[in-house]
């Protein structure tokens, strides 16, 4: 079992990816945005985060750099889940921000699964 | 008939030596073959095919105005010829006229099957003269997290410069913790083609200074080139109908 920290605005995202996740056997915390996730940070090491990009306060892109430049945090694997689906937007994530991956919405519930579950044996290798 | 750069972005995943033996396979299936070493910092086709330029005139010769396309092509084989880049660093204060590539390239058309270009790493001029001189892009990655970002920023130039990108080759590929194929290809929204493993007969084929699939046919490098370069044209047929010829 994991630790998986979802962080999204949106209640009806939050409650879908919480039933696939909980449905695997990983417990799941949740955050609305990015500033409550940074909180929950202080008392919780999850295995995985899974964050939006699209958020009011913080971007994804923000909380992601503040995750992987803190000594705390940074080990801890990041994918983004979003709607931009642009090639920019994946390069701004993987690159500037220093995410481990992305997913784009809307999420296909198997195929998703079958990625966390990945992500959580092998993260992938930077360089 | 068309021109594939073979690009990759981030150096040093094994970009040349993938077009180099994708040359060598494509040829043996029986297409005439032009490979453009365009990688004009870092030319290493001459190594890969063991080829001593000595004062052979280059690529670099050809777009600095000092050398004509006959003059330029190097025959391999019956089917497969090769304008080399120069190694040397005078060629690279030279004035080199990039616009120059696309001459070329359409020259080399009229007379081969398929045009493959060794396309430089990076996103500067040379990078992107090489591309627009393509019809089609293939990007080769490693699988990890800023190859995928370096195909990714290919995928952005060769969308805006209007080039088709007929799929993704992962190199250094067959471990167990690599990112999954289906994963880099709902990442990357293209189909990965072929995955090369990771071979120790390809820096072996390197000394030697002969081709992966020509040195050691049956490596297992050399076997998924092979897969890939039936892939290719498979592809192609269905793009542009090409039709292999019997002589240069």
């Amino acid at each position: 079992m994991a630790t998986i920290m979802v962080v999204d605005d949106e209640e009806d995202i939050l409650s879908l990816i919480r039933k696939i996740l909980t449905r695997k056997g990983h417990r799941v915390i949740t955050a609305k945005d990015g500033k409550e996730a940074l909180e929950k940070l202080k008392q919780i090491k999850p295995d995985l985060i899974l964050l939006d990009i699209m958020m009011p306060g913080l971007s994804g892109y923000q909380v992601c750099k503040m995750i992987k430049q803190s000594n705390d945090t940074h080990t801890i694997t990041v994918a983004m889940l979003t709607v931009k689906a642009d090639d920019e937007d994946k390069v701004r994530a993987l690159e500037d921000s220093g995410a481990d991956w992305y997913f784009t919405k809307p999420i296909d519930v198997e195929r998703f699964a079958k990625s966390v579950e990945w992500l959580l044996r092998n993260p992938p290798k930077r360089g | 008939m068309p021109t594939i750069a073979i690009a990759s972005g981030k150096g040093g995943v094994g970009k040349s030596i993938i077009c180099a033996n994708l040359g060598v396979a494509l040829s043996e299936l029986g297409y005439s073959v032009a490979l453009v070493d365009a990688d004009i910092e870092g030319a290493t086709q001459g190594l890969i095919f063991g080829h001593d330029l000595e004062d052979d005139a280059t690529l670099h010769d050809y777009l600095s105005g000092n050398a004509t396309e006959e003059e330029v092509l190097k025959r391999i084989n019956p089917m497969l010829n090769v304008v080399f880049g120069s190694v040397q660093l005078e060629a690279l204060m030279k004035e080199l006229n990039l616009e120059r590539l696309e001459k070329l390239v359409s020259w080399l058309k009229k007379r081969h099957d398929l045009v493959l270009i060794d396309t430089p790493p990076g996103f500067e001029e040379d990078t992107l003269a090489a591309i627009k001189a393509s019809d089609s892009v293939i990007i080769v990655l490693n699988p990890n997290i800023l190859s995928v970002t370096g195909a990714l920023k290919v995928r952005i130039i060769a969308k805006r410069e209007g080039k088709r990108i007929l799929g993704v080759v992962v190199n250094k590929g067959g471990h167990v913790d690599d990112i999954p194929t289906e994963e880099l290809e709902a990442i990357l929204e293209e189909e990965v083609l072929a995955v090369i493993k990771d071979d120790p007969m390809i820096r072996t084929s390197l000394l030697e200074g002969t081709p992966l699939v020509s040195a050691y046919p049956h490596s297992p490098a050399s076997q998924g080139i092979r897969e890939l370069a039936k892939k290719v044209v498979d592809k192609l047929n269905r793009i542009w109908s090409i039709n292999s010829s019997y002589s240069i």
